[in-house]
């Protein structure tokens, strides 16, 4: 019989290569998730509907759109509306903030303000 | 004619086409229908039973003179009537003077006439004058509408600017921050021992870069009117709680004690901007930590029911350097340090205090230092008014 994973899945949409990276190896650090990485708000889509990811790590300035429009998607897709969202961005833009509140969001912190691992240690919060 | 029309209105000024287009239209239907009606039915078909219809053919050209005019002021109808009324009144005296018998009626209507032929020519003048003034009032109306709208536009792209350019910078801290608390936290192997404090020391140095880009970012908003606030029914012990414990540490490198004197009673729930709160808290306590080498800073939360029922009072009192009449009356201004912080090469760009008083004052709160002197220690003192 095969072992059923605990592994949450973590969708990451992140366009800063180093940044990416460094919540990527903290995700993957503990232990606890499955990362899935992406560039643009479209892949980003493409990614949350065939992996159904347990969790999205969203920034708002992506190249091709923009984490607003990746909210936006995300509410038009049935089978992936639900997914909570935290928006991490580095972007204090109240009307933005504002959006990203009536689109859902669980939280919209500003990355500086958040070590990797505090940000991990919000996303399993959620998830527990 | 119709000709003569058609270049008027290609010649004529952007807002001038229109009037001119609808006079245009008028007479093209109206000469097209006389034409057809009245000449060639006529001449070639022997059917000349619309000819006394010619009057209503020329209905066309009327009304669409008429709306251009009462529409769009063409031909400017006030000056136009005014000069018609008046020429009427003149001919009028004229033919009275023209009709007059005897010699002294003749003076008499003579007078009458030259009189109001100059009012009559003073009013049209005057008219004139007004029409103009009106039509420049028109144009310049416009134009501030024009450069209102242009404002505002900047006005946006300055604060989209100032977002943007907040992020740019922000990018290379997390970095910084993320890798460097990686590291500390023993993500990348243990760290030696040596490497620590230099490690802790660059964290540290970033935490201080990441606290100005944001208090610049702030104090930009705050100068353009663009700082929003975020409201929240909090406890205020929680953001106290949350401040200390992240200065805890800091603190006790400089082997300082933060001492938090929990509220006896339960306090009301207080209604602020919790990020804003909590950046007035830090920048206190963390003012006090850097100003202090020995002994403790000290918060406590508390109401006096009796002297001050509207509001909640937050006290920081502080073991340090403490501060004279002059630093006093300076410390909330932006981008001053009181003199222990020159002579102690404290860093800072001293926009703390400065931010966390105009962040006190949106909460509708007050906020006031105390020193009895040079080596006594200071207190702050907030007053936030409860819902």
């Amino acid at each position: 019989m095969a072992e059923k994973t605990s592994k949450k899945k973590i969708l990451i949409v992140e366009d800063e290569a180093l940044l990416a990276e460094m919540y990527e190896q903290g995700f993957v650090q503990d232990g606890g998730f499955t990362v899935f990485s992406t560039v643009t708000a479209e892949e980003g889509i493409e990614i949350a509907k065939k992996e159904r990811p347990d969790f999205i790590l969203l920034d708002i300035l992506l190249p091709k759109g923009d984490g607003i429009q990746f909210l936006e998607m995300q509410k038009e897709e049935k089978e992936i509306a639900e997914i909570p969202v935290l928006v991490a961005s580095n972007f204090d833009h109240p009307p933005t903030k504002k959006r990203a509140d009536e689109l859902g969001v669980l939280d919209y912190i500003i990355k500086t303000e958040y070590t990797p691992q505090q940000i991990i240690d919000l996303v399993k919060e959620h998830l527990s | 004619g119709i000709v003569l029309l058609f270049r008027k209105t290609l010649k004529a000024a952007p807002e001038q086409k229109t009037p001119f287009r609808f006079v245009l239209v008028g007479t093209i239907i109206t000469y097209s229908l006389l034409f057809t009606f009245n000449l060639v039915l006529p001449a070639f078909f022997n059917n000349a039973r619309f000819v006394p219809l010619a009057p209503i053919f020329s209905l066309p050209f009327i009304v669409f003179t008429a709306y251009s005019i009462l529409r769009y002021n063409l031909l400017n109808i006030k000056i136009i009537t005014t000069e018609i009324l008046t020429f009427i009144l003149a001919i009028v005296m004229l033919f009275e003077v023209l009709l007059a018998k005897e010699l002294g009626v003749l003076v008499f209507r003579v007078s009458i006439f030259l009189l109001v032929l100059s009012f009559g020519i003073l009013l049209i003048r005057s008219v004139r004058r007004e029409v103009e003034q009106r039509e420049e009032l028109e144009v310049l109306t416009k134009k501030i509408a024009l450069a209102n709208s242009k404002l505002k536009r900047l006005d946006a792209a300055k604060s989209e600017f100032l977002s943007i350019a907040s992020h740019q910078l922000r990018t290379p801290l997390t970095a910084v921050k993320g890798y460097v608390s990686m590291m500390l936290e023993g993500t990348y192997g243990v760290v030696a021992k040596k490497l620590q404090r230099p490690l802790t020391n660059v964290y540290d140095s970033n935490e201080r870069l990441i606290r100005l880009v944001n208090d610049l970012l702030s104090l930009s908003r705050m100068e353009s009117g663009k700082m929003e606030m975020d409201w929240e029914t909090v406890k205020i012990q929680d953001i106290i709680e949350s401040v200390i414990q992240e200065l805890n540490i800091k603190a006790a490198q400089k082997n300082l004690k933060l001492i938090y004197q929990k509220p006896k009673i339960t306090l009301p729930l207080v209604k602020v901007d919790r990020a804003k709160m909590r950046n007035v808290v830090l920048n206190i306590i963390d003012n006090a930590i850097k100003y202090t080498n020995t002994g403790s800073i000290t918060t406590s939360i508390s109401l006096e029911p009796e002297k001050n029922p509207q509001n909640l009072i937050l006290r920081f009192k502080d073991t340090g350097e403490g501060m004279n009449k002059e630093e006093l009356e300076k410390l909330f201004q932006s981008f001053t340090r009181g003199s222990a912080g020159v002579k102690n090469f404290t860093e800072g760009a001293g926009l703390g205090l400065y931010i966390a008083k105009q962040f006190v004052e949106m909460h509708n709160g007050t906020i006031r230092a105390e020193s009895e002197g040079k080596g006594k220690g200071s207190s702050f003192l907030i007053q936030l008014p409860l819902t």
